[in-house]
C-alpha cells in the first residue's frame, strides 16, 4: 500500500478532541443528569422534527456500530417508512466484539448523551417507543442508564415515550442488528435471513432504527451544535471525533477519543502521552502488526499501520475499515500465527450455528489454522484454508462468516513468512511466545 | 488457488434486481444441505465441501424451467425464484 509517511506526524501534537467523553473527570464515573444539563444546556427537542436530518446529513456523521452507514440517512429512510403507523428507536449497546469497550465506556460515564440522542431519535423519526439494548456483561453500563432515567423524569425530562432495557447476550453476533430485533422480539439473539431489514420491518414488525450508542451520542451533540460545530475538528477530509478502544502489546483496552484522520501512529502515542493510567503505550519498534477493526477487521503489518489515517474513505479505498474502532498492536513478541488460530476459534465458536457453510467452514478453517499455529499443519491445511475462505464468503444470513474470514485473508498476507515456517513444520520464530497471550 | 467463478459473484441480495432479470435465492438459515438443487441444476448450483450449495444466482432464460423444478424439489423451501419486472 502507497501510504503517507511517517513525516507527517508532527504538524500538530496528538491531541485528543474530547467531545463524547468532555465533561467531569472520567475517574468520576457517570456525569450526573443535572451536570449533564448545566455544561451543555437542555435538549432541543422541538427542533429535532424538521432540522435535525437534514443537520445530521449534513454532518456527514457515520454510523459507529462497524458498517460505517451514513446516520442522516438511516433515519430518513426510517422516518419516511414511519409515516402514519409509529416507529421503534433501538439503542445498539450490546458490543459484542471483544476488543471494543468504548460504547460500555459511554453508556457508563456519560449515559444522558445517549438518552438524548435516543430522544431526539425518537423525535425525528416519529417512534413511539425506544429501547436500550446494553450487553448483559456491561454492569456499570446498564446502572448508570437507569439511574439517568430516574433523574430525567424526576428533572421533568423524561421520554415523551416509553423506554425499556433489553440485556443482550454475551455473544458476538447478538449486536448485529437483525439479531438485536429478533432479541427483542422473540427473546433469541440470533440474525435472520434479510430482507426485509429492521429498516423496514424490525420490532413489533415496525419499522426500526437500529443505532449504535456512540452514533447517538454524536447526534445529541451535533443537535445542540450543529453540523459546522461537528465537522470544525478532523484531519483532510475525515470530520469530528471517533471513541477507539486501544490495546497495547501486552496492555489491557483502552478508550481514546480522537479526531478522524490522524494516523495510527498518533493514535499510540496518545497513550504514551497519558502515563500512569496502567497501560504502556505501543511504539513502532515493539509492535509487529496492528489488527484495524476488531475480529472481523484486517491485520496490517506495522511499518504500513504507523502512516495509516483513520480516514473512512481512506481505509475503505485500501479495503481496511475501523470498524467500531478497534485499535490493537500485537506485539514483535507474540507469534502471529498463534493470534490468528485464536481468533479464527473464537469466531467459530461464536458462530450462531444456522447457516450451514458458517457452521462448517469456520470450524473447519479455525481447526487448520490452528494446526498450523501449532506446527502440526497437514500437507493441504494452507491451501483448504484458501479455498474454504473463499467458499465461505457472502453465504451467511449475516456478515459473521465474511468478517471471520476478511480478517483471516489478511493474515494470510501479512504473515506469510511465518505461515510459511509453521507450514513446512520448520518451527516458530517467536516460540517464546507460543504460550503467552495474543493482542 | 482454484475457485469456481461461481463463488466470486456478489450477494443475490446486495443489488437490485434488474428488470426482466430471474435470480435464484438460498435463504441460509433454513437451508439443511440435501443437495437436490444441484443434482437437478449443475449448472448454477455448485456444492461446498460440507455439502451446501453455491449458487449462481442470475438464472438465464433457458433455465428458468429447471430452477423452478429445483425451487420445488427443496425439502426444507430453501430456494426462491424471484424476477424483476
Amino acid at each position: 500500500m502507497a501510504l503517507a509517511g511517517r513525516a507527517g506526524h508532527e504538524r500538530r501534537p496528538p491531541v485528543s478532541a474530547v467531545r463524547v467523553l468532555a465533561g467531569p473527570p472520567l475517574e468520576r464515573g457517570a456525569e450526573s443528569y443535572l451536570e449533564h444539563v448545566a455544561r451543555l444546556g437542555p435538549l432541543p427537542l422541538s427542533q429535532a422534527q424538521r432540522t435535525l436530518i437534514p443537520e445530521l446529513e449534513a454532518s456527514g456523521l457515520l454510523g459507529r456500530g462497524g458498517a460505517g452507514f451514513p446516520v442522516g440517512r438511516k433515519w430518513r429512510s426510517v422516518a419516511e417508512r414511519a409515516h402514519g403507523r409509529g416507529a421503534v428507536v433501538l439503542v445498539n449497546g450490546a458490543e459484542g466484539e471483544p476488543l471494543s469497550h468504548k460504547d460500555r465506556t459511554i453508556l457508563a460515564l456519560r449515559p444522558n448523551l445517549v438518552l438524548d440522542g435516543a430522544q431526539l431519535a425518537a423525535e425525528a423519526i416519529g417512534a413511539n417507543e425506544i429501547v436500550l439494548y446494553v450487553g448483559e456483561t456491561a454492569e456499570a453500563a446498564t446502572d448508570a442508564l437507569q439511574r439517568a432515567g430516574a433523574e430525567r423524569r424526576a428533572a421533568g425530562a423524561g421520554s415523551r415515550v416509553p423506554i425499556r432495557i433489553a440485556r443482550a447476550p454475551d455473544r458476538y453476533v447478538a449486536g448485529e442488528e437483525s439479531a438485536a430485533v429478533r432479541f427483542v422480539n422473540e427473546g433469541d439473539a440470533r440474525p435472520v435471513t434479510t430482507p426485509p431489514r429492521p429498516f423496514e420491518r424490525g420490532v413489533a414488525g415496525l419499522p426500526t432504527l437500529v443505532q449504535n450508542v456512540e452514533s447517538l451520542a454524536h447526534a445529541a451533540l451535533i443537535a445542540r451544535s450543529g453540523a459546522d460545530w461537528y465537522r470544525a475538528v478532523g484531519e483532510g477530509d475525515a470530520r469530528g471525533t471517533a471513541l477507539v478502544t486501544v490495546t497495547a502489546p501486552g496492555g489491557r483496552p483502552v478508550v481514546r477519543e480522537v479526531e478522524l484522520g490522524r494516523t495510527i501512529g498518533e493514535v499510540a502515542r496518545l497513550d504514551a502521552a497519558r502515563p500512569g493510567d496502567g497501560t504502556s503505550a505501543a511504539t513502532a519498534s515493539d509492535t509487529q502488526a496492528v489488527l484495524l477493526g476488531g475480529y472481523f477487521g484486517r491485520w496490517i503489518d506495522a511499518g504500513t499501520a504507523w502512516g495509516l489515517p483513520l480516514n473512512p474513505d481512506i481505509l475503505r479505498q485500501h479495503g481496511l475499515s475501523m470498524g467500531a474502532g478497534v485499535v490493537a498492536f500485537l506485539s514483535t513478541s507474540t507469534c502471529p500465527i498463534v493470534a490468528t488460530a485464536r481468533i479464527a476459534e473464537y469466531l467459530a465458536a461464536q458462530s450462531a450455528a444456522q447457516c450451514g457453510p458458517c457452521v462448517f467452514g469456520l470450524r473447519a478453517i479455525a481447526d487448520a489454522v490452528t494446526r498450523l499455529a501449532r506446527l502440526e499443519a497437514h500437507r493441504e491445511d494452507w491451501a483448504n484454508v484458501e479455498r474454504w475462505a473463499a467458499q465461505v464468503k457472502n453465504r451467511g444470513a449475516c456478515r459473521h462468516p465474511d468478517g471471520a474470514v476478511g480478517l483471516l485473508e489478511s493474515a494470510l498476507v501479512t504473515f506469510e513468512g511465518e505461515l510459511e515456517r509453521h507450514w513446512h513444520r520448520r518451527g516458530c520464530s517467536f516460540s517464546a511466545g507460543v504460550r503467552s497471550r495474543a493482542a | 488457488m482454484a475457485t469456481s467463478t461461481k463463488t466470486q459473484m456478489p450477494p443475490a441480495h446486495g443489488r437490485p434486481l434488474a428488470q426482466g432479470e430471474t435470480r435464484l435465492e438460498v435463504d441460509r438459515i433454513l437451508c439443511d444441505g440435501y443437495g437436490m438443487c444441484a443434482e437437478l441444476l449443475p449448472e448454477l448450483i455448485d456444492l461446498d465441501d460440507w455439502g451446501y450449495p453455491i449458487v449462481h444466482s442470475h438464472v438465464p432464460r433457458q433455465l428458468e424451467r429447471v430452477a423452478r423444478r429445483a425451487v420445488d424439489v427443496c425439502p426444507v423451501l430453501a430456494l426462491r425464484l424471484r424476477s424483476g419486472r
